[in-house]
């Protein structure tokens, strides 16, 4: 099965907070792979929300996001995508 | 279940001078000596007696482990002359330990002192006498030093049997968490569970600091817990005695049918019983749950149900009346 793995920074002011994490959530959802956010030696599994809120990224933290399954580089290319345009959340 | 876990790299250790300051630490523990070497790491949970270390036999001795020197030891170098005690030290101390314990308030002879400045290894100083230190600092390097793990799944105490529901995203792990808790059973951990090993042979889960007594729902979000149910519908920390595993009803799959074979997974490196339950809708998840925390617990009262009813049906089968005593 493909992997495929990258990482990305928090850009945002206010980190990965609830909302953001939520929105981050619920992309990875839409995939049928099995995706994964690290941050350092935390893993937590991308479509759980408590999972990705408890790595509490704040701005500037540097997260890697690997997915396993159909449609892996889509789903990384995707998240990816919405971490560096800042959830939407740039002035 | 080896590859839900996530376990924390760098193995746990910790320094002599966290242990100095852990709230936990239950005896008063004063540096007499080799201050420089305080961010030494403690990596063993378990002392050791190294008395026979300053005789020259230095074997076994495991430099990561808190040594402990008492009144035995101490008064045998008490009895040394100074240039004994000057080798004696000398035996000891090159060894690069992380840390020497010294009890019932003890002083140690000036060439140990001088031995552990020079060396930088820490010589701390216990008012109580060795089996209470010792009982002090296991305790606190079990907590500290236990190997951990973060799990994927959510924990519930169902009838006192700590149950791990895992499984994919979306399969209701927490809405069956959510149903047993309106059946009178108690949540610890949602999504996210801590898991820590815990000598001989038992894994314990609890929640994350940050997401303790919440639980998420699809559609109506993240819910307290504690809040809406109250006090005893949470629970801390519970040891993991079930796996449930929750999947989507495979019209192809085998599901186990009987009861009979055993399916264990490993927590780090503790064997846990797991069912593996197929979810279909108008399953009453959390009925079925319960049943097989029941079974567990009758499993643990050294009954078992199923070989029970094979044995009925294989003496059937034989033509053969089985007695009073073979049909419980």
């Amino acid at each position: 099965m493909s992997r495929f793995c990258a990482s990305f920074t928090i850009v945002n002011r206010r980190g990965l907070h609830a909302r953001a994490a939520t929105r981050l959530v619920q992309l990875a959802s839409r995939f049928g792979c099995d995706i994964s956010v690290r941050r350092q030696e935390q893993e937590a599994n991308a479509k759980s929300v408590m999972g990705v809120l408890l790595l509490c990224c704040g701005p500037g933290t540097q997260v890697e996001i690997c997915a396993r399954g159909p449609e892996a580089e889509a789903a990384v290319t995707e998240l990816g995508a919405l971490i560096e345009e800042g959830f939407g959340e740039l002035d | 279940m080896s590859d839900q876990e996530s376990p924390r790299v760098p193995p746990p250790s910790v320094s002599v001078a966290q242990l100095l300051e852990d709230p936990l630490l239950g005896v008063p523990l004063r540096v007499l000596a080799g201050r420089g070497g305080l961010q030494r790491l403690i990596t063993h949970p378990r002392v050791q007696k190294s008395g026979l270390a300053m005789v020259g036999h230095l074997q076994g001795v495991s430099p990561t482990r808190l040594q402990v020197l008492g009144e035995t030891e101490l008064s045998y170098a008490e009895s040394l002359s100074p240039e004994a005690q000057q080798r004696a030290a000398r035996h000891l101390f090159s060894l690069g330990l992380s840390c020497v314990v010294i009890t019932r308030g003890a002083t140690p002879p000036p060439a140990f002192l001088e031995e552990a400045d020079r060396t930088a290894t820490p010589v701390v100083g216990a008012p109580a006498r060795s089996s209470a230190t010792i009982t002090a600092l296991h305790a606190v390097l079990d907590e500290r030093l236990a190997p951990r793990a973060r799990l994927h799944g959510v924990l519930v105490d169902v009838y006192g049997v700590g149950v791990l529901l895992s499984g994919k995203s979306g399969i209701g792990k927490s809405e069956a968490a959510l149903e047993l808790v309106m059946r009178g059973h108690r949540l610890v951990a949602d999504d996210v569970v801590e898991a820590d090993y815990r000598p001989p042979g038992a894994v314990y889960g609890q929640a994350a600091e940050l997401l303790r007594h919440h639980l998420e729902v699809r559609g109506l979000g993240v819910l307290n817990v504690m809040d809406l149910y109250g006090v005893t519908a949470v629970r801390a920390r519970i040891r993991i005695e079930l796996v449930v595993a929750l999947e989507l009803w495979r019209a192809e799959a085998e599901y186990e049918r009987l009861g009979l074979d055993v399916e264990a997974c490993s927590i780090l490196g503790v064997p846990v019983r797991r069912v593996t339950l197929p979810v279909r809708p108008g399953r009453n998840m959390s009925r079925i749950i319960e049943i097989a925390a029941r079974s567990e617990l009758l499993r643990q009262a050294g009954r078992n149900p199923v070989e029970d009813f094979v044995r009925r049906v294989e003496a059937a089968s034989l033509g053969e009346a089985p007695s009073r005593e073979e049909l419980g």
